[in-house]
């Protein structure tokens, strides 16, 4: 029970969408709904793919509505549930919480027999594999699913990603001219950056966790110290980095592009540099839940996501589409290269992402000064 | 048969207090048996945790250096901002209560006005201003030449931001006492030639050291539980505090819920000692101060310090207000957020009101304003009504078990309110009522977080109002309900309506109990505030807490004369 409780709809007007809203609308391409538009009975295209044949798309026409619990940042999943509103004619009612959290809930919700979600979208493969343990997830082939890589798949279709956000470093165009801007992760050493760099916590979420396990693996423990000598500003989240780098308060940071291109968009001096030695991308899971009230809508959810439309919507704020054929995000009038143009590293497929967690990020703690450093007193 | 009627009757008479205690036990023993429990559990406490292992591993797990800093900066912090608080706020209310200082309503405007400013807004604006290097303070400093950075992402910074802002709830607590002392007293003490200096330290402090040591035994336990604060201002620096300690723990993923529940059972612990020890000193002593008589404390003129006193009031509320309203309109009307020099801060042609616009539209914005108020509302309203009656009870039965009332209502002050949210948290997943997820459970949060501030409001005034008055009542022939009517609802009506307009602007105000309860359709203003700046989206952060703050001071307004801030000569 609620007191309030609105449709994602709404939030159409809402500006916090808009700029993305615009890219999705127009590349949303033609929608056939119940055979021309005459509501009931009929399949649902889109853009040339079939979403859901006439008994789904009825079914879930009947249900109107699913509840989706995600971890994706607000502005990124009220983008995207917007064109899916827009394309379907469904709504959803969303419960956003950051990813450590709504894995309690959902977890708590389980055991007690009332979880509400009918789909969970949230990072880290740990999490996912856990809610498997636990009988939350129910599997369910989506079409399309055929053209994603295995790795991005968890097992018998429990769960899939429904795109891969990545890192990359930014800078502020008032203050770094392009041709100095860093364009790998070795350049964020140079002497002249020491105090200039943004960088958000290891303990964000998943995500950073897969962007520091990279760095540890492919350049390590030492590449960690000489970050850490250069004094970088730490964050809460990867979205205050970008805050952070637009007001110029550090002039170079390690972003999400899609995140540092909308605020580009909205004026901001921004820019965004793609490391040549690597892209650290995270998956977002995705899934439908074993106790699912309104399975039918939810269903059409996760075909919608992994369709051409779907994944349109995935580029448009940012995020590399998981589909092979899919081509790369696209924001603010920037189109990124393909997924498999770019040196994308899926740090959360090693095994070294569950078994080193732990040890390695007390190591990071340390050697960040979150803890006092090895033999040092707490000083005062 | 006489017997069981008799007894009958007696559990009649008592069932108000078994009420009280039931519904303080749900709102304060079970979400602090809560936090315990799930301190010596092995999983996060739900459904289906219940008979799982017992272990004492958490605590061990705590003994680490990041606890030991954690803890080293909590109590530096909370012993600095208290001392900046106390100092600040009790000049204010000298001033404002027994001196002749100039424009007085400046005076008693910076008393209150913090009350709006959230510290998170407070810190949020800090942040702008004083961030190393494009602090606005910073940028002005830099083209003026000044080979000075003000840094507030330290230990000083945060000191300073807890002081201006807790400043109030000094003020406020003391600036009654000192209006309040029967001058008799005082001018005994001249008749007996004592020095202005003497009288004050040994009539007037004496008198108003409860309302002092309340106020510093407050303010501490605000400051050392404070997690806003700490979170925008601590975290660039990678400084943390207990409380923000524990919300790392409760935010990675998987949570570490149980370390979280064991570092906030040893916050609690602290601050309980702190609570014990601060009652010990203050005593027993009765400090019936009021009576039927009307009196007017004398005024001390202060001469040449007149305009320095003045000036005093003016930095206060510059730095508390101006500044920090400066800096965040400067982010909300901005179309650019980069600053490139102190000239750009001041080019008016880059303003724009596209940001206010959007953030109107926001829906996020909207249901958070329409949740603060209803659930602002709805904890005014039920708790208002719930600390009248455990007052009434406290102070005007002879039922056993009272003082039990009176000790569990003044017991929130000694738990952490991001602790307090922990322990709502596991206790609504636990208990079969579905409350998580709706607004109820924000507003249960709100009235037991704000009982000891406002049951002790309403408490003070019935101890402050002699028995004699009613007694006279009782003695000329009125019946006890007509007593209560008649004589003490309108003596203390004044103070059941500051009470509840305290509730209200508190819980508005309110952050930390709640940031482990909302959802996303249960979002309040201060959690959209928090959402954005987590996220990262600062220039919308600013602007809401614009409006958030405007909220806050159309109804601090509204209720300014019920706040303990009177104009003297309407007493």
């Amino acid at each position: 029970m609620s007191l309030l409780r609105r449709p994602v709809r709404e939030i159409c007007g809402a500006a916090i969408a808009g700029a993305v809203l615009v890219a999705s609308a127009c590349s949303g391409g033609d929608i056939m709904r119940g055979g021309g538009g005459s509501g009931e009975e009929g399949p649902l295209v889109v853009d040339g793919e079939q979403i859901a044949d006439a008994k789904l798309y009825g079914a879930a026409q009947e249900e109107g509505s699913l509840t989706l619990y995600t971890a994706l940042s607000t502005t990124r999943e009220l983008a995207i549930d917007a064109a899916f509103e827009k394309d379907t004619g469904l709504t959803i009612n969303m419960v956003r919480l950051p990813g450590g959290r709504l894995y309690s809930r959902v977890v708590s919700e389980h055991k007690s027999g009332k979880l509400r979600a009918d789909v969970i979208r949230q990072t880290d493969r740990g999490l996912a594999d856990s809610y498997l343990e636990e009988g939350v997830w129910q599997p369910y082939c989506a079409p399309f699913l055929e053209k994603v890589e295995e790795k991005l798949k968890g097992p018998d279709c429990n769960f899939w990603a429904s795109q891969t956000p990545f890192y990359a470093l930014g800078y502020n165009t008032e203050l770094v001219k392009e041709s100095e801007a860093p364009r790998t992760w070795d350049d964020l050493l140079d002497p002249q950056w020491k105090g200039k760099i943004g960088m958000a916590y290891i303990g964000a979420g998943g995500s950073t966790w897969a962007r520091d396990l990279f760095l540890r693996k492919e350049k390590g423990l030492e590449y960690w110290k000489r970050l850490a000598a250069q004094k970088p500003v730490i964050t809460g989240s990867a979205g205050s980095v970008t805050e952070l780098n637009a007001r110029g308060e550090v002039p170079v940071a390690v972003v999400l592009p899609g995140t540092q291109l909308l605020a580009k968009d909205e004026g901001a001096p921004l820019a965004v540099t793609l490391p040549e030695d690597g892209l650290p991308s995270y998956a977002q899971w995705l899934g439908l839940t074993a106790e699912a009230s309104n399975p039918n809508a939810a269903k059409v959810f996760l075909n919608w996501s992994a369709s051409r439309t779907g994944q349109t919507a995935v580029a448009a704020v940012g995020d590399y589409p998981v589909r092979s054929d899919a081509p790369g995000p696209k924001v603010a009038g920037v189109q990124f290269p393909a997924r498999d143009e770019v040196n994308l590293i899926d740090a959360e497929s090693w095994d070294d992402y569950a078994s080193k967690r732990e040890q390695w990020m007390d190591q990071w703690l340390n050697v960040f000064g979150y803890t006092p450093k090895e033999g040092e007193e707490e000083g005062g | 048969m006489t017997g069981g009627t008799a007894l009958g009757a007696r559990a009649v008479r008592r069932l108000p207090l078994w009420l009280l205690l039931g519904l303080l036990g749900v709102l304060v023993i079970l979400p602090i048996g809560m936090l315990l429990y799930a301190s010596v559990l092995e999983v996060e406490p739900g459904p289906g945790s219940f008979g799982g292992g017992l272990t004492l591993e958490n605590y061990r797990e705590l003994l680490t250096p990041a606890t030991y800093l954690a803890l080293w900066n909590s109590l530096v912090v909370a012993v600095g901002g208290t001392v900046v608080a106390l100092v600040l706020g009790l000049s204010l209310a000298w001033l404002a209560a027994r001196t002749d200082v100039p424009a007085r309503w400046l005076v008693q405007l910076a008393g209150i006005v913090p009350l709006f400013v959230s510290s998170m807004v407070g810190a949020l604006a800090w942040s702008l201003l004083a961030s190393p290097r494009q602090g606005y303070l910073n940028l002005i400093l830099r083209d003026l030449g000044i080979p000075f950075t003000i840094n507030v992402y330290t230990i000083g910074g945060l000191v300073f931001v807890f002081g201006i802002y807790y400043a109030p709830y000094v003020f406020l607590l003391t600036y009654s006492g000192l209006t309040l002392i029967n001058p008799e007293l005082e001018e005994a003490a001249r008749v007996h030639c004592a020095s202005d200096r003497r009288v004050a330290t040994q009539v007037t402090f004496p008198l108003v050291s409860p309302a002092l040591l309340g106020a510093t035994l407050l303010t501490f336990a605000l400051i050392i539980e404070n997690f806003p604060v700490p979170a925008l201002l601590g975290t660039p620096s990678g400084l943390e505090t207990l409380p923000s300690l524990i919300y790392r723990l409760m935010n990675l993923a998987p949570p570490d819920a149980n370390g979280a529940a064991a570092l906030g059972t040893f916050l609690l612990v602290t601050l309980m000692l702190v609570v014990f020890a601060q009652r010990r000193m203050l005593g027993r002593r009765e400090y019936t101060t009021v009576t039927g008589k009307g009196f007017r404390p004398r005024q001390i003129r202060l001469g040449r310090l007149r305009w320095p006193a003045v000036a005093f009031c003016v930095t206060y509320v510059v730095t508390a207000i101006v500044l920090p309203f400066g800096a965040l309109l400067e982010l909300s009307l901005r179309e650019n957020v980069y600053v490139g020099g102190a000239a750009d801060l001041f080019d008016v042609s880059a303003f724009g009101l596209e940001g206010f616009q959007v953030v109107l539209g926001d829906i996020s914005f909207r249901i958070g304003l329409y949740n603060s108020l209803v659930a602002g509302l709805l904890a005014a309203i039920l708790g208002g009504a719930l600390h009248f009656v455990m007052a009434l009870v406290v102070h005007r039965s002879k039922l056993r078990g009272r003082n039990l009332i009176a000790y569990l209502g003044m017991m929130p002050v000694a738990i952490p309110a991001i602790v307090l949210g922990l322990g709502f948290l596991w206790t609504w997943y636990l208990l079969p009522v579905p409350l998580y997820g709706t607004l109820l459970i924000l507003v249960l949060a709100y009235v037991a977080r704000f009982t000891p501030q406002s049951f002790g409001s309403i408490s003070n005034s019935f101890r402050q109002i002699r028995s004699d008055l009613e007694e006279s009542a009782l003695v000329s022939g009125a019946g006890r309900s007509r007593t209560s009517l008649e004589i003490t609802v309108p003596l203390i009506r004044s103070s059941i309506v500051s009470a509840m307009l305290l509730l209200l602007i508190f819980s508005i105000r309110e952050l930390s109990a709640v940031i482990f309860l909302f959802t996303s359709d249960t979002r309040v203003l201060s959690v959209v505030i928090f959402d954005f700046w987590e996220s990262g989206v600062f220039d919308r952060a600013a602007a809401v807490s614009v409006l958030y703050s405007v909220v806050l001071a159309a109804i601090a307004l509204f209720s300014r004369r019920w706040l303990g801030v009177r104009d003297l000569s309407g007493r």
